[in-house]
């Protein structure tokens, strides 16, 4: 009698859950595409925009616009693709989005939807070496929503106040950051109050590896085969970190809050900050008066004094891409949506501060019109797309551990090498 | 009538084991309540001061545009209120049921004599062995297959009954004399009245306490409303909250201020609740009356 009861109960519990549901798409007719992306406001706005515009001129397409913290987008996107019921369309960090493309998760660009009448075509609107880290197999899988490097920004003021000239003064090399840091640096015992410049600590294949490169060390062979090359250049670059660091010359340190993130205040304790273009934008809107001040200005990236390679920031990028399990229309329509927003490239660049690098935009006077955009785009040219592949994320925790074991911990440059060396090696021979 | 003779207080010294004993616990105290008197501290301020160091523990006024803006939220759609809700909804419908259920659950297993009673109830708290995220990616699908995204069946679904809580109703109600049970039997109760009229009102501090616990833990829940609540008008509180901190761009004051928001309810229920929370620690204690 029970168990009768209870196979009931069940029975009308099933057949009650699509009371709760909420509608499915219907196969044919209209089409609704899902969109998800990371949260941004000034983005949004532009794209809310974007979607009702393409939605006015196709009317049977509807364009479903989802945001989420960008830190939950990979876990978010992982388990959606693995239970077969990711969106149309996605954009994610191409260190992380480089295994979709691998893994066959995504569709190519669709070049009649997307206007081109070839990969050669789409690859030649873009600037050299962009889109290689979406181009498998002469396909392209994905279009740069963004693709951003760092450069110094600088307090003028705080400059100033130290006796510097920041027209003539500013670190031209890692040597004059050292030399210039000394002189703005404050300290309250041991606590710097105020830091001449820091580093991105979290990023080290965008901001750290380029100062390897410059001393003709490398993360990963050119065959793939050997990681972190040339031990006399990362010895050197370790010995920088650990001087830099609270047991060396205690100019910076990671336990620090993020340089980028104090730097607007204008609170007289950020001298130097590496940021993206995007950064002149925050400052507009967090410290108007700041900005209009003419007190700031974006340097190149500094270079150690006996570089063997001209090497700038590291490029890492966002790329729009699209879901090779939806039915073809559907991958179709993605793509032409997705060619509508980027063909705003100059608005994505005056209003949100991100680079789409097409040649067109690249060369048009908006680009040479935002302040600074030079000295960007000059630094680019000088470096590569960050280090993209399945285990770029642990490669990444390595760095970090050698970095802040010298830094922090008074391990010898040497023997953080060697641990370096031998963890890479490991993690590379997994792939 | 009789009197009660109130003994005069004698002063007794203090010993360095209960000094040390007050120190500890304040110690933990201050260790807890930091990031608490942070969040409202910061709640009030601009971000630049939050920014600033050393943290300027009293704000120098009342930066009202952050609650604004967590309230209006970063494209001024008030999205929050529905958010604010939709956790008040699925936090409730989830609490409510986890109560019912694992009252009744509990009920029979420390009540009810049957074939293969343990088995089950080890098989029950096995299920506490399993990590959430070990079982996310089928729960999705199941979800997804049941087109039960952006709803508030698949808000809750997952989560209307734990065994945490079919544990906590069983210690508790193991205790319970069987002769009371037996009484109101023979008095003509059926089953279910007998659990309904008898044991549920005798299970006050347990079920306060399992009701605190579990809208607790659904307040705060971010990774499976992360999967399942694609539209923005079926996020909840948590999914609100994590949007303030954009990529390139963390709206301190702001996240700050929600935080603020969306704690009230919880220590609205915890204020008003904790007497029966504290009794509720008796839950595992043997009390054979």
């Amino acid at each position: 009698m029970m168990k009768k009861a209870l196979l009931v109960s069940l029975l009308i519990m099933s057949l009650a859950l699509p009371l709760f549901a909420s509608g499915a798409q219907e196969a044919t007719g209209p089409v609704t595409i899902t969109f998800w992306t990371h949260e941004d406001p000034n983005r949004t706005a532009l794209e809310d925009r974007y979607i009702a515009e393409f939605q006015a001129a196709n009317p049977d397409v509807t364009i479903e616009r989802v945001t989420n913290s960008s830190k939950k987008m990979p876990e978010l996107l992982l388990t959606a693709f693995a239970a077969n019921e990711g969106p149309h369309i996605f954009n994610t960090q191409i260190e992380d989005g480089y295994a979709y493309i691998a893994n066959g998760r995504v569709a190519p660009v669709n070049l009649g939807a997307a206007g081109f009448k070839s990969v050669k075509d789409l690859k030649a609107s873009y600037v050299d070496g962009v889109l290689d880290a979406v181009s498998e197999d002469n396909n392209v899988y994905g279009l740069p929503l963004e693709l951003t490097n760092w450069a110094p920004y600088l307090n003028k003021q705080i400059f100033r106040d130290a006796g510097l000239d920041p027209e003539k003064d500013y670190p031209k090399t890692w040597e004059d950051m050292v030399a210039v840091s000394q002189k703005i640096v404050s300290r309250e015992g041991e606590i710097i109050t105020r830091r001449g410049f820091d580093f991105r600590y979290p990023y080290y294949l965008v901001s750290m590896v380029p100062m390897v490169e410059q001393l003709g060390g490398k993360l990963v062979s050119d065959d793939g085969k050997t990681a972190i090359v040339g031990d006399e250049a990362w010895l050197k670059f370790l010995q920088f970190m650990a001087d830099w660091g609270p047991n060396g010359l205690n100019l910076g340190s990671p336990t620090y809050k993020n340089g980028r993130k104090l730097f607007n205040s204008n609170n007289n304790d950020m001298g130097m900050a590496m940021s993206g273009l995007y950064q002149a934008g925050r400052i507009r809107a967090d410290n108007p008066d700041f900005y209009n001040s003419g007190d700031w200005m974006v340097i190149p990236f500094p270079q150690f004094e006996d570089a063997v390679e001209d090497v700038a920031s590291a490029y890492y990028g966002h790329f729009y891409m699209v879901n090779s399990q939806k039915a073809d229309r559907e991958q179709k329509v993605a793509w032409e949506f997705i060619t509508y927003m980027l063909s705003h490239s100059e608005e994505y660049l005056t209003e949100v501060g991100l680079i789409q690098p097409t040649k067109a935009l690249m060369s048009s006077e908006t680009f040479a019109n935002i302040p600074y955009a030079d000295v960007f785009a000059a630094d680019m040219a000088k470096g590569n797309i960050v280090y993209y592949a399945e285990n770029s994320a642990k490669i990444q925790e390595l760095i970090k551990e050698a970095v802040e074991g010298v830094m922090l911990s008074g391990i010898a440059p040497e023997k953080a090498l060697a641990s370096l060396k031998v963890k890479a090696q490991e993690v590379l021979d997994q792939e | 009538m009789s009197t009660i003779a109130i003994q005069p207080r004698t002063s007794r010294m203090i010993s360095p084991v209960t000094i040390l004993i007050y120190l500890i616990l304040l110690g933990a105290l201050i260790f807890t309540l930091i990031p608490i008197v942070f969040m409202f501290s910061a709640s009030m301020m601009p971000s630049k001061d939050i920014l600033k160091m050393p943290f300027r523990w009293i704000p120098r006024g009342f930066h009202w545009q952050n609650f604004a803006k967590a309230v209006a939220g970063n494209d001024g759609s008030y999205i929050f209120i529905r958010n604010f809700m939709n956790s008040m909804i699925v936090s409730g419908i989830v609490t409510l049921t986890t109560v019912i259920l694992s009252a009744i659950t509990g009920y029979g297993l420390a009540k009810f004599r049957f074939k293969g009673r343990n088995f089950v109830f080890l098989a029950i708290m096995a299920t506490m062995m399993i990590p959430f995220e070990a079982i996310m990616i089928p729960l999705y699908m199941v979800a997804t297959k049941f087109h039960l995204q952006n709803s508030y069946g698949g808000l809750t679904l997952p989560f209307l009954v734990n065994a945490f809580g079919v544990f906590m109703m069983r210690q508790y109600l193991l205790p319970f004399p069987d002769e009371f049970l037996d009484a109101t039997r023979i008095d003509g109760a059926g089953e279910l009245g007998i659990f309904w009229y008898v044991v549920l009102p005798n299970c006050a501090p347990a079920i306060a306490t399992l009701s605190i616990l579990t809208f607790r833990s659904q307040w705060d829940n971010l990774l499976w409303p992360l999967l399942i609540a694609q539209s923005e008008k079926m996020k909840t509180l948590p999914l609100y909250i994590v949007k303030f901190s954009a990529e390139k761009y963390t709206n301190e004051g702001a996240m700050m201020a929600v935080a603020v928001l969306a704690s009230i309810p919880m220590l609205i229920l915890f204020f008003t609740m904790s007497k029966y929370f504290v009794s509720g620690s008796a839950v595992f204690n043997s009390r054979k009356g």
